[in-house]
């Protein structure tokens, strides 16, 4: 999952951006409104935390914007201010969902959770893919009753995959929502990302999850749903 | 005693009552004195009638009482009589009332007439009218030489009309004494209504807390007598409205401008709990730098309020402005570097008497503002002048996202131009801190935003 945090305090952001990196987040950072609004337009984030009182452009006018464009990217509003007036112009606004600083990490991480199963229509923390277990909470994977490590970005590309389950995946859109700017993926890596993740999770396994479609990319789907190769 | 209430209603009482006293009294000593003049009248009517029926023929006294006439003195029961005798004192006609008792003798004439009081033998009190006239039929020379006058003296028991006088000298006392009684009532009464509108007042006031304090007394009638004090609670309760106003702002502020330190601080803290073998290496240098920046709002706050209560001794001295002036910019020559922006300075020589450390604080943060919101590599000029009378010290600078609006809130604590208060450097208190501080040292202080775009804040005081 990518998520785009814009907060211009540069302390606040590197602390979230570490905590959101370490629950398998692919995070970008944006100090100012033109910034994360130029952002948010340019790549498909998964979620959004957007401060209210931001330089150059207000997190309020950031989100009309987006939603004006038909930005439909679920959108946490993070603020200091906490009148009731300013909870209901946020969510007016088009906001997801609203925290008050300070906040507890632990929320905003399950709010950022539940926005980003929300992106994908799904409500429970387990996803199920075949015999195939991923618990978003625990960030933990099993197979047929045997449990599975993943680095962070094999999380993010399995959870990504499974969220989307049954539909092809291009390399771009891939890329798009398991790197964030700190990577600088090269033209191979969602094909040596996905070799790894096959070998993790496919190998030895009474049948395959992940499937290559030709020119297209590739796709998460149990043996039920597998269609014959286009190509 | 405090209380006007009270202290009208004796004041009334007392004063109504002998109103009343003096009044009744008045009317009483009226009304005896008409009793006894109509009674004397009666008396006077008399004689006059007594002395028309006597004749005098010749030398022969012819007295001309008709049975009837006679029957008002002569019966037994006769509660009146009279004496008639000649010029010698010789007894010349005695009606049959009041035989046993003896008449006073002084006597005057119907012009000057005497009238006598005494008490008769059985202790009645009765009152005596003693005329001396001439009858008629006398010859001038006899009246001349009072041969022929006659002595008359009428007498009438008067105890009827002392009693009617008793009488009336009760009713009075009695009367008297219900109203005197009843005044204190009546007039607590009329006191308690005529305050009605005062323990109204008072209620109104009683209701006016901290969440109704825009109500306004004035809105309900009230006597002219009150209106003052109406108008007076109204513009107190202006100043307290805006006083709390103020402080509600400056408390909500504070806490919007602590919640984004507190929320750093609490996200680094948890990162750091929950992580700690990828424990940042910023983390110390993070909650050092949100502390520093936690303690300049304190800081500030509280010198401000030190400013504003009066608690900063203000201890005169000649300054030298010009040189103040050059040692801030020196000490600022790290952050007009850092900005990349140029300080020109237009200083003439001039010493002034004011607080030297007062006046440098707000040097300072004049100079810091300028510096550090000027756009790089633009110009902050600095004149010191004493021209007409007075010295001034102004600073200038571009500030392009300024407009003429933000003017006036430019001093109120917390505000900035920048929304995002993304600055750990500014509190939003400096300029707050230079305007009570302008004023603690009496000086004067002026905004103006011109149509390039430059602001310009200037400092002065008369020479």
């Amino acid at each position: 999952m990518r998520v785009l945090l814009v907060e211009d305090s540069v302390r606040l952001t590197r602390h979230l951006t570490a905590a959101l990196r370490n629950q398998n987040y692919a995070v970008d950072s944006a100090e100012d409104g033109e910034e994360g609004l130029w952002r948010a337009r340019t790549t498909a984030y998964d979620a959004l935390i957007l401060d209210v009182m931001l330089p150059k452009l207000d997190g309020f006018a950031v989100l009309s914007r987006l939603r004006a464009e038909g930005c439909s990217t679920h959108v946490l509003m993070l603020t200091a201010r906490d009148a009731v007036a300013d909870r209901v112009a946020g969510l007016r606004g088009g906001a997801d969902d609203y925290l008050v600083k300070p906040f507890a990490l632990e929320e905003l991480l399950a709010r950022v959770d539940a926005l980003c199963r929300r992106a994908y229509g799904c409500k429970s923390k387990l996803l199920r893919i075949g015999d195939l277990t991923v618990d978003t909470e625990t960030r933990s994977v099993e197979r047929a009753g045997r449990s599975i490590v993943l680095s962070a970005r094999e999380y993010r590309l399995l959870e990504y995959l499974i969220r989307r389950q049954g539909q092809v995946l291009s390399r771009a859109e891939i890329e798009e929502h398991i790197y964030d700017d700190t990577a600088s993926p090269m033209s191979n890596a969602v094909d040596s990302a996905i070799c790894v993740l096959r070998r993790k999770i496919d190998v030895g396994a009474a049948y395959p999850l992940i499937h290559t479609r030709r020119r297209h990319g590739y796709m998460a789907a149990a043996p039920s749903e597998i269609r014959a190769d286009p190509a | 005693m405090n209380s006007i209430r009270q202290r009208l209603s004796y004041g009334l009482s007392i004063a109504l009552a002998g109103i009343l006293a003096f009044g009744l009294g008045a009317i009483y000593a009226r009304v005896r004195a008409e009793l006894y003049s109509s009674f004397d009248e009666a008396l006077l009517t008399r004689a006059r009638a007594i002395s028309t029926l006597i004749v005098l023929n010749g030398s022969q006294l012819s007295l001309q009482f008709s049975d009837k006439f006679l029957r008002e003195f002569d019966d037994d029961v006769s509660t009146s009589a009279f004496e008639l005798s000649d010029a010698n004192g010789r007894l010349v006609q005695r009606s049959e009332g009041l035989s046993h008792d003896s008449f006073p003798r002084n006597v005057g004439t119907f012009d000057t007439p005497v009238f006598t009081s005494f008490r008769l033998q059985d202790g009645r009190r009765a009152r005596a009218l003693g005329v001396s006239f001439v009858p008629r039929g006398s010859t001038k020379q006899a009246t001349r030489s009072n041969t022929q006058w006659m002595r008359l003296v009428v007498v009438s028991d008067k105890e009827a009309l002392e009693a009617s006088v008793t009488e009336i000298l009760t009713a009075t006392l009695l009367v008297g004494g219900l109203l005197i009684v009843i005044t204190p009532l009546v007039v607590l009464k009329v006191i308690d209504r005529s305050m009605r509108p005062l323990s109204r007042l008072t209620s109104q006031l009683e209701q006016i807390d901290v969440a109704s304090l825009c109500t306004r007394v004035s809105a309900h009638p009230m006597p002219i007598e009150l209106k003052p004090i109406q108008e007076t609670t109204d513009r107190l309760l202006d100043r307290l409205e805006q006083a709390f106003e103020r402080e509600r702002r400056v408390s909500s502020a504070l806490a919007h401008e602590l919640r984004t330190p507190i929320a750093e601080l609490r996200s680094l803290a948890e990162v750091a709990i929950r992580w700690p073998k990828r424990r940042d290496a910023h983390t110390d240098q993070d909650v050092l730098a949100i502390a520093i920046h936690m303690e300049q709002i304190v800081t500030r706050m509280l010198a401000l309020s030190r400013i504003e209560s009066g608690q900063c001794p203000v201890s005169i001295e000649q300054v030298r402005i010009d040189t103040l002036t050059q040692q801030v910019v020196r000490a600022l020559e790290a952050r007009i570097k850092a900005n990349g922006c140029r300080v020109e300075m237009e200083i003439a020589p001039t010493t002034i008497a004011t607080d030297s450390v007062l006046l440098r604080a707000i040097v300072s943060n004049l100079l810091e503002n300028a510096v550090d919101h000027c756009p790089k590599g633009s110009l902050v000029r600095v004149r010191v002048a004493a021209e007409q009378g007075r010295i001034s010290w102004r600073v200038s600078n571009s500030a392009p996202d300024l407009t003429k609006d933000d003017l006036p809130r430019l001093g109120e604590r917390f505000w900035r131009k920048d929304a995002a208060r993304s600055s750990s450097v500014h509190t939003g208190l400096g300029l707050s801190i230079v305007k009570a501080l302008t004023a603690a040292i009496d000086w004067d202080l002026a905004i103006a935003l011109d149509d390039d775009q430059t602001v310009t804040f200037v400092i002065g005081q008369a020479l």
